[in-house]
């Protein structure tokens, strides 16, 4: 980045809400525009570390229909931990209380953002709480 | 706050009594009233220094039972964020793990409060 101002920390953190804010319009309404307002034309989209990603806009968009949710199937609650550089850490806890992935589940997302806001990679590390759906 | 340095230093200190079980080594990573998250959400951490040290040398590692590879991905304020890949070698199926440690740590290079993500990949990809 060029220009005079001061060099921040990280990500900045309003960009950090306008992603998940959009992650989560996107994961609700499963629309094409919706899922690829979020990432790049060549993201990496990894749904757990050490598995296979999906590469490029066809792929995820591919990847997210086969995997998604219904509306309103979910609640979810999310923290940033890190801002760093182009890196941010999110904390999240999602829920469901019903259905086949009935549970709750401690995600920690990173997501490694492009100048314009928009997510270059992304990986999901979810682990599934051993005792059922929990309190948020 | 802490910073890149400090977090690395607390890493390669942490592999260092991974293979050692010193108790000394282990002593000198936590703070005294320290927290060990071995899960996300955790109902049972080992809480104070003599509990962690206790649980490490119950559930220890030996030298040469794995391979371990780690790096910091984040730092922000107090919050360490280290990513990690371990391989079980010498178990049977070899196991390997993804970990993301989250690591909380004092200005005097210590964690006041560690927690473990793992998530073991397919066993027919760790071969």
């Amino acid at each position: 980045m060029s220009g005079g101002e001061a060099q921040q920390s990280g990500t900045d953190a309003g960009t950090v809400q306008a992603w998940m804010d959009g992650y989560r319009r996107a994961w609700e309404t499963n629309d094409v525009d919706d899922i690829l307002a979020l990432f790049t034309e060549e993201a990496v989209y990894r749904g757990r570390p050490g598995m296979p990603a999906w590469r490029g806009h066809d792929q995820i968009v591919a990847g997210w229909l086969d995997n998604a949710d219904e509306p309103g199937s979910t609640t979810f609650a999310w923290e940033v931990l890190a801002r760093d550089g182009d890196l941010a850490v999110v904390r999240c806890v999602t829920t469901y209380p019903d259905g086949p992935k009935v549970g709750t589940y401690d995600n920690m997302w990173v997501i490694e953002f492009a100048p314009d806001g928009r997510a270059a990679e992304f990986t999901d590390w979810w682990i599934a709480r051993a005792n059922g759906p929990q309190p948020l | 706050m802490t910073d890149r340095a400090t977090a690395q230093d607390w890493l390669r200190r942490y592999e260092v009594a991974w293979e050692s079980n010193d108790e000394a080594d282990i002593r000198a990573l936590f703070t005294d009233d320290a927290v060990y998250n071995y899960h996300p959400y955790e109902p049972e951490p080992a809480v104070g220094i003599e509990a962690i040290v206790a649980s490490w040398l119950e559930n220890r590692d030996e030298p040469g039972d794995f391979e371990f590879e780690g790096r910091v991905l984040a730092v922000d304020g107090e919050v360490a964020i280290a990513q990690c890949v371990t391989t079980y070698g010498t178990a049977n199926p070899p196991t390997t793990y993804d970990n993301l440690w989250v690591i909380r740590l004092t200005d005097d290079g210590r964690a006041r409060e560690f927690t473990e993500w793992y998530i073991a990949r397919p066993t027919d990809d760790a071969a």
